[in-house]
């Protein structure tokens, strides 16, 4: 199982110095799914929610009506249904949770970070730098990496260390969560 | 074949009356005295003296043949090999529009609604510049044409008016050509990477990092991309391009231009599209705003800036290819050409050594 190790790139606060890195690929592929898939409730979908989930390399979701998304705000863990009023939210680290039909099971996504808008349209667009699923995230790694920061964050002497140290710990906290659930 | 001895006898003998030995400059004749020698036309540049030097000089052109061929094959498996990477590579390019589309539109509406207000974002403020990077796109490969060259020589003509301009210059490199060039020269080199052959999130991330913490940090005002972009087959063009902070009106907004390879009358051949820059999203008048709109737009472009670098690095790797290809192409034609050359002399030369040795047996029983 490939681990996935990754941190924020985002600066949301302006005293952030300096943006830390993503590293590792992994090896699975994605399924780039879109509406052209035959769906049995297609009719549904006139009031429904089409999804846009986009990394840099490629769209894995493409314009695909949904149920329901649970979406990491900064704020706060909000859903989005179809006739959502259209709201603009920056994400923190969490996972990305997709109910494609009504009553059907979860497929969930890890974000470091990144941003989710819905439009008048009824459009869900989620865009982020990287989305690995749960299965992808290994579990040592996480806790190796945890720790790690943890550490770093109790002996860091000056801001920026802090800092860097503070988006570590949150990001793999929010991963080690998103195992535990599951 | 005493009868055909004869002949030629007659022949010497008529050509001998004729008496233009003058005219004919080679040693060969000089000893036969007085033969034309019009059978022996070849080129003045085969001064054959006997009939060792005769081979030897086959034999070299032989070698000489056989060595064009192999070039030949080479180069013509490297066009196709080209070709082939890029259209991966222009897939690759496809395959990340979605990313960049979407950003574009949120931003292009989020600039449209609080373009009234003053908002405090580092990344859309242009700021006095007293040290621009210039990140520059090469190859980590050579055999490809102009593309490197013109890349670098753009970047020695920026770096040479910025200087003039009283500002200091940083080159951030990516691609080892453009980086072993630029190593052993004045200006300093803030980091250098590798190109490789399909650009990677992860190798925009590192890029974009490093080019957003030296901007936050004031240790750069300004960010310029260097990179060739592919016109046509035969011609590519280097462009300077501010990247670094973005302009609030034109957003790079501009529309993006993709490349297709298609077959025309039976040769592969590069078609470029142009696709209009997606529509700012349109944002409700009662749009809830979870963050601050400066929180939102200092979250935002970031990420837009790597979708950006992602498609910049992809598409100067389709450019690269796709001068290889056509670099590869030349090459194989101009060995074409020499090969045909090349065996056009040696059969010349065996023609001659031929005629000699045929001159020399009916001297021989001539002289009998």
């Amino acid at each position: 199982v490939p681990c996935c190790a990754m941190l924020s790139a985002a600066a949301r606060t302006p005293q952030l110095r300096r943006a830390a890195t993503t590293a590792l690929s992994r090896s699975s592929t994605r399924v780039l799914r879109t509406s052209a898939a035959p769906r049995a409730d297609d009719q549904a979908s006139s009031t429904g929610m089409k999804l846009t989930f986009t990394v840099p390399a490629v769209a894995i979701y493409q314009d695909l009506p949904v149920e329901m998304v649970i979406l990491p705000g900064i704020d706060g863990f909000f859903g989005a249904m179809p006739s959502h009023v259209p709201t603009i939210s920056e994400l923190k680290p969490g996972v990305v949770s997709i109910q494609e039909t009504a009553g059907g099971p979860l497929t969930k996504y890890f974000v470091p970070g990144g941003f989710a808008s819905i439009g008048t349209d009824s459009k869900l667009r989620v865009s982020a730098l990287e989305a690995a699923t749960i299965d992808e995230l290994d579990v040592d790694a996480v806790k190796t990496g945890l720790a790690q920061y943890q550490a770093a964050y109790a002996s860091a002497t000056d801001d920026k260390a802090k800092a860097e140290a503070e988006i570590g710990v949150e990001v793999y906290q929010a991963m080690s969560y998103a195992i535990s659930e599951g | 074949e005493q009868h055909a001895a004869g002949k030629i006898m007659q022949m010497l003998s008529l050509a001998a009356l004729c008496g233009a030995a003058a005219a004919f400059t080679s040693p060969l004749a000089a000893s036969r005295s007085g033969f034309a020698g019009s059978v022996v036309s070849a080129s003045p540049a085969q001064p054959a003296a006997s009939g060792v030097v005769m081979g030897a000089n086959i034999r070299e052109l032989r070698d000489r043949v056989g060595s064009v061929k192999n070039t030949r094959k080479i180069t013509s498996a490297m066009r196709l090999v080209a070709a082939a990477k890029v259209r991966r590579a222009q897939e690759a390019c496809l395959r990340s529009r979605p990313f960049s589309e979407t950003l574009e539109r949120i931003l292009g509406g989020l600039l449209q609604r609080l373009s009234t207000e003053n908002l405090d974002i580092p990344l859309l403020e242009a700021r006095e510049a007293k040290k621009v990077g210039l990140l520059v796109i090469t190859g980590d490969r050579g055999l490809c044409g102009s593309y490197n060259a013109a890349a670098i020589k753009k970047t020695e003509a920026r770096i040479k008016e910025l200087t003039s301009q009283g500002v200091e210059v940083e080159l951030i490199l990516v691609g080892n050509k453009g980086g072993s060039y630029f190593k052993r020269r004045d200006t300093p080199v803030r980091k250098a990477v590798q190109c490789g052959q399909a650009p990677t999130a992860e190798q925009a991330s590192e890029i974009a990092s490093e080019l957003l913490s030296s901007y936050y940090a004031g240790e750069l005002d300004r960010v310029e991309l260097i990179y060739t972009s592919f016109i046509s087959m035969i011609s590519s063009k280097p462009s300077v391009r501010t990247i670094i902070p973005l302009a609030p009106q034109g957003i790079e907004m501009e529309g993006d231009e993709i490349f297709k390879m298609t077959t025309k009358d039976g040769e592969l051949s590069i078609n470029r599209e142009k696709r209009e820059a997606s529509a700012p999203q349109e944002f409700a008048a009662d749009m809830i705003f979870e963050q601050e709109p400066s929180q939102l737009l200092n979250a935002l472009l970031p990420l837009y800036l790597n979708g950006q670098l992602l498609r910049t690095l992809q598409e100067s790797v389709a450019s690269e290819l796709a001068s290889r290809m056509s670099a590869m192409q030349s090459a194989t034609d101009n060995a074409k050409e020499l090969q045909g050359n090349l065996e056009r002399q040696m059969n010349r030369a065996r023609q001659a050594k031929i005629t000699q040795e045929l001159m020399e047996i009916v001297a021989g029983a001539d002289a009998l």
